[in-house]
C-alpha cells in the first residue's frame, strides 16, 4: 500500500548476448530502463536502425487495423448483409482492447505466422489504394456527369462543334435569367439559337470571326460557360458510357470489400502481431539509452527493490559474461513511481488519483485515503438508497459477466463501493427512490426501511444536522491532508514546521470541531475543552509563521500571514457544503417525478397509468444520470482542490517497465512478480 | 387584498426561470463548441457530452427551489396557503440568490465548458482536468442553492 521502493540496476554484457539480455528483461516485466550515466571511451548510438524498420512494421499493421475498422462500416450496409451475415470472424470482430491476458511468450508466438499477416496487411494496403482511386474516379465521373446533363438537348456529336473559315461558333451554357437584353447586344448578323432546360438556358450563337471577341465578352457578362467536351459522342452517349464505367467502378468496388470481408479473420493475429511489434519498438528504443563500446554495451534501469534477487539471478543464469549490479537511488536521480496496492484502493487509484499526476517518488501514496473519503462523500451526495442499489448491482453484474481481465474492470468496481456507500447512507437518510414518507410508511416494507432512518431530508432540525454533518466530514479530510503533508514534513527532517505548520492545523480543526459540536448541543464540558486545544492550536500555528525568520517584525507577519491563510481553510471547510446541497438535490428531483408521475392516472385515467410509468421509469433515470456525473465530478474537486491540495503535487512519474505497454491485449505481470508470489507463499 | 402567494410564486417562478436561462444559455455555448469538435473526431462525442452537460444543473438547482417554494405553500397538498404580503416578499427574496446565482454562474459556466471543450479537442486525455476547471463555476450556484433553500425551507410563513 504504497510507493514501492526502487534499486538501480546495472547490466554489462557483451553485444551479442544483448538480444538475449533485452528478451529477459522484457520477460522479467519489472525493469524501466534509464538512461545510461557517461562513462569514459562509449558511445550512444541514438538511432538503431533497426527502431525505423520495426516502427514501420507497427504503423503498417496499424493502418490495416483501421482500414478493417471503416471497412466494418460500409460491411454492415445492406448490400453486403446476406454475405456477411454467416461470417462469424466478422460479426465478432473487435477493435479495442480483448478481454485476455497473455504471457509475454504467448504473445511472442505470433511470430511464427509473420510471413503470412504480413502478406494480408500488405494486400490490405493494396486494396485501400484502389478503393481510395475508385473514389476518385466516382467523384470525378459526377462531375462530368452532372456537366453532360447539362447538354442533353443537344443532339449532336460534341466534336462537331467547330468554328468555321470565317465563323466562330460558341456552344455553351448559362444559368442567368433574362439573358434577351445581353444577347440584343450581339452583333445583328449573329445567329442565336437558344433552349431553356431545368437549369438554365442551352445557346448557340454563330458570329463572324472579327465579332469573336466582342461576342465573348457580351457573353461572360451573362455567366456563359463554354462547353468544355469534345469528344466524338453526343451528350446521351457519354452519358449512356459513363453510366457503364459507373457500373464497372462500383462491380469492383463490391468485389474488394468482399475480399476485405474475408481478411476479418486474421483480426486478432493482427492486433497481436501489433502488441509484440510494440514491444519490440520499446526494447529497440532502449538500445538507444545503452552506452557501448564496440563489443560490449552497459544497460541501466529501475527495478523495485523486493524484485531484486529474482531478476540478479535469471540474468546471471542467462550467461557468464554478464555482471550485474544494484545499488539504491543516488541524491539526484529521481526513480519512477511504482505504486502497489490492493485491487480496490488501486481502482481508486487509476480513476481518480492518476488523472491529478502520480505521487512523487518516496512520497505518500494518496489512494487509500482517497478511497476512504470518495466513498464516504459520493453516498452522502447520492443519497438515494435505491439508486446505490441499482448502481452496486448493475456494476456487481458487469464484473461477474464480464470479468474484466486485470486492472481494466476499475471503474465499475469502485462504482460498486460507491453504490455500497450511497446504500448505508440513503438508509440512514430514509432516501428511496424519492419516496416520501407518508408514501413509505403505507407498506410493511417501507415502515422497515424507515425504521432504518436516522435523518429526515425535509425535517427542518434534521436538515441542520445533515448540513453540519457535511462540513464536519470536511473538517476530517482536511485535518487529514494536513496531517499527511506533517508526516511528509517529518520525513525531510523539517519537525518543527511539520508540528507547528501542520498538526497546529490539525488540532485546530479537530479541537474546533469537538467544541462546535458541544456549543451545539450544549456540553460544557466538551466546548471548553476543545476551545482551549484550539486555542493551543493557533498559538503553534502563530509561532509555526514566526518559524525560521530573525528579525522580529518579520516573524510577526509571518505569523499574521498564517493567521491570514485560515481565512482559505475555512473556505475549505465551506466547500463541503456541496456534499449537502447534491444530497437535496437528488431527494428533491426524484420526488417531484413521482409526485407527476402520481398525478397522471387521474388526469388520463387509464391511459394515465402507461403515462405515468413512462414518467417514472425515463425519470428517474434521468435523475440518476445527472447526479451521478454531478456527483462524480463534486467528488473529484474535492479530492483535488479542497483534499490534494493540502499535501499532494502529483509530482512523480508512473513506472513503466519494458513490455508493460500494450495496446490490445493484457499481458501476465512479469516472471519477476511471479517468483516472488510463489516465494510469498512457500514462506508462512 | 393583496395576497403573499402570488410574490411567493413570482420567486418560484424567478428561480426556476432566470436558472433555467442560465443553464440554457451555458449547455448551449458549450453544444455549439462541442459539435464542432465532434464534427472532426466523432470519437471524442462522449467527452464533449460531459462537458455540455454540466452548466445543465443550475436549471435543476432553479426547478428545486421552485418545489420547494410549492411544497411550503402546500399547492399538492390541495388548498393553497395564503400567505400575508410580508410573508410572501421574504419568500420571494428567499428565492433570489439561486435565481441569480443560476441565471450568472450558468452562463459564465458554459463559457468555461467551451474552452474545456477546445482542450479536449487538442488533448482529449486531459478531460477530466477540463471538467475541474469547469465545476469551479458551479460551486456559486451551489452556495446560491443551498441559501435559497434553508431560507424558503426552514422558517415558517404565515
Amino acid at each position: 500500500m504504497s510507493v514501492v521502493k526502487m534499486k538501480k540496476l546495472s547490466v554489462v554484457g557483451h553485444k551479442k548476448d544483448r538480444r538475449r539480455i533485452l528478451r529477459e528483461l522484457t520477460e522479467l516485466g519489472v525493469v524501466e530502463v534509464s538512461l545510461a550515466s557517461e562513462i569514459n571511451g562509449t558511445f550512444v548510438d541514438k538511432h538503431p536502425v533497426t527502431c525505423e524498420t520495426i516502427a514501420r512494421k507497427v504503423a503498417n499493421l496499424e493502418s490495416a487495423i483501421v482500414f478493417l475498422q471503416e471497412s466494418q462500416r460500409e460491411l454492415k450496409n445492406r448490400d453486403f448483409s446476406s454475405v456477411v451475415k454467416n461470417n462469424q470472424s466478422f460479426q465478432n470482430a473487435k477493435f479495442g482492447r480483448e478481454n485476455v491476458v497473455m504471457s509475454y511468450e504467448e504473445l511472442s508466438s505470433v511470430v511464427k505466422d509473420e510471413y503470412e499477416l504480413f502478406t494480408v496487411v500488405d494486400a490490405l494496403s493494396d486494396i485501400n489504394a484502389e478503393l481510395t482511386d475508385i473514389k476518385a474516379k466516382k467523384s470525378r465521373i459526377a462531375s462530368q456527369l452532372t456537366q453532360l446533363e447539362l447538354y442533353t438537348e443537344l443532339d449532336i456529336k460534341f466534336s462537331e462543334i467547330k468554328d468555321s473559315k470565317k465563323t466562330t461558333l460558341f456552344v455553351g451554357f448559362t444559368d442567368v435569367e433574362n439573358i434577351d437584353k445581353a444577347l440584343t447586344l450581339l452583333p445583328q448578323n449573329a445567329i442565336v439559337r437558344s433552349k431553356d432546360t431545368l437549369n438554365g438556358t442551352l445557346l448557340a450563337i454563330i458570329v463572324f470571326k472579327d465579332d469573336a471577341e466582342t461576342s465573348a465578352r457580351i457573353l461572360s457578362s451573362i455567366n456563359f460557360r463554354k462547353c468544355p467536351f469534345n469528344d466524338p459522342f453526343t451528350p446521351l452517349q457519354m452519358i449512356e458510357n459513363i453510366k457503364l464505367q459507373l457500373e464497372t467502378l462500383n462491380q469492383r468496388r463490391k468485389e474488394l470489400y468482399l475480399t476485405v470481408a474475408e481478411r476479418f479473420s486474421c483480426l486478432k493475429n493482427l492486433k497481436l502481431l501489433y502488441d509484440f511489434y510494440l514491444i519490440e519498438l520499446q526494447k529497440a528504443e532502449t538500445m538507444g539509452k545503452c552506452r557501448e563500446t564496440v563489443g560490449s554495451f552497459v544497460i541501466e534501469g529501475w527495478i523495485p527493490e523486493d524484485t531484486e534477487v529474482t531478476v540478479l539471478e535469471k540474468l546471471n543464469n542467462l550467461s557468464n559474461g554478464i555482471v550485474c549490479q544494484t545499488r539504491g537511488p543516488g541524491e539526484d536521480e529521481n526513480p519512477p513511481s511504482f505504486i502497489k496496492n490492493p485491487k480496490i484502493v488501486g481502482a481508486f487509484g487509476d480513476n481518480i488519483t492518476a488523472t491529478f499526476g502520480t505521487p512523487a517518488y518516496g512520497g505518500i501514496d494518496p489512494n487509500p485515503f482517497v478511497m476512504f473519503f470518495y466513498c464516504l462523500f459520493f453516498g452522502f451526495m447520492f443519497s438515494d438508497a435505491g439508486y446505490g442499489l441499482i448502481m452496486t448491482i448493475a456494476c456487481g453484474l458487469i464484473l461477474l459477466i464480464k470479468k474484466p481481465a486485470k486492472r481494466s474492470g476499475g471503474f465499475f468496481l469502485m462504482f460498486m463501493f460507491c453504490g455500497l456507500s450511497t446504500v448505508v447512507w440513503g438508509t440512514l437518510f430514509g432516501g428511496w427512490f424519492g419516496l416520501t414518507t407518508e408514501q413509505l410508511s403505507g407498506s410493511s416494507l417501507g415502515r422497515f426501511l424507515l425504521s432504518m432512518q436516522v435523518l429526515n431530508s425535509m425535517d427542518g432540525t434534521d436538515i441542520l444536522v445533515m448540513f453540519g454533518i457535511a462540513l464536519g466530514l470536511g473538517v476530517i479530510q482536511l485535518a487529514t491532508g494536513f496531517f499527511l503533508n506533517g508526516i511528509e514534513s517529518l520525513k525531510i527532517k523539517k519537525y518543527a514546521s511539520a508540528i507547528l505548520n501542520d498538526f497546529s492545523w490539525v488540532i485546530i480543526l479537530l479541537a474546533g470541531g469537538v467544541a462546535v459540536f458541544g456549543i451545539l448541543l450544549s456540553i460544557s464540558l466538551l466546548s471548553s475543552v476543545g476551545g482551549i486545544i484550539f486555542l493551543i492550536g493557533v498559538l503553534m500555528l502563530l509561532l509555526g509563521g514566526a518559524l525560521g525568520r530573525k528579525n522580529p517584525i518579520s516573524m510577526l507577519a509571518g505569523a499574521f500571514k498564517n493567521l491570514y491563510g485560515s481565512i482559505n481553510v475555512f473556505s475549505d471547510i465551506l466547500s463541503y457544503s456541496r456534499l449537502f446541497s447534491l444530497c437535496l438535490t437528488t431527494g428533491i428531483i426524484g420526488m417531484v417525478i413521482n409526485i407527476i408521475a402520481g398525478i397522471m392516472p387521474t388526469l388520463l385515467s387509464y391511459a394515465g397509468y402507461v403515462v405515468a410509468f413512462i414518467i417514472y421509469a425515463g425519470g428517474h433515470l434521468f435523475n440518476f444520470a445527472i447526479n451521478a456525473l454531478g456527483v462524480y465530478v463534486h467528488n473529484s474537486r474535492l479530492q483535488y482542490v479542497e483534499f490534494f491540495g493540502k499535501f499532494f503535487t502529483g509530482e512523480g512519474y508512473p513506472f513503466v517497465p519494458l513490455g508493460s505497454k500494450t495496446k490490445y491485449v493484457f499481458l501476465t505481470d512479469g516472471s519477476a512478480y511471479e517468483q516472488q508470489e510463489k516465494l510469498k507463499t512457500s514462506k508462512p | 387584498m393583496l395576497s403573499g402567494t402570488a410574490f411567493a410564486l413570482i420567486g418560484a417562478a424567478l428561480a426556476v426561470g432566470l436558472a433555467g436561462i442560465g443553464s440554457s444559455i451555458g449547455v448551449s455555448k458549450a453544444g455549439q463548441a462541442a459539435a464542432g469538435v465532434v464534427s472532426e473526431d466523432p470519437s471524442k462525442f462522449m467527452k464533449c457530452l460531459i462537458l455540455q452537460l454540466l452548466p445543465a444543473t443550475q436549471g435543476l438547482y432553479g426547478f428545486v427551489i421552485g418545489f420547494v417554494v410549492m411544497l411550503k405553500l402546500n399547492i399538492f397538498g390541495g388548498s393553497m396557503a395564503d400567505l400575508t404580503p410580508y410573508s410572501g416578499l421574504a419568500m420571494l427574496g428567499a428565492c433570489l440568490p439561486m435565481a441569480i446565482s443560476g441565471l450568472l454562474s450558468g452562463i459564465y459556466q458554459g463559457k468555461v465548458a467551451a474552452s474545456g471543450i477546445a482542450l479536449v479537442a487538442k488533448r482529449p486525455e486531459e478531460n477530466i482536468k477540463a471538467v475541474v476547471f469547469t465545476i469551479m463555476v458551479e460551486t456559486y450556484a451551489l452556495l446560491g442553492l443551498l441559501i435559497s433553500f434553508l431560507a424558503v425551507y426552514l422558517p415558517t410563513y404565515a
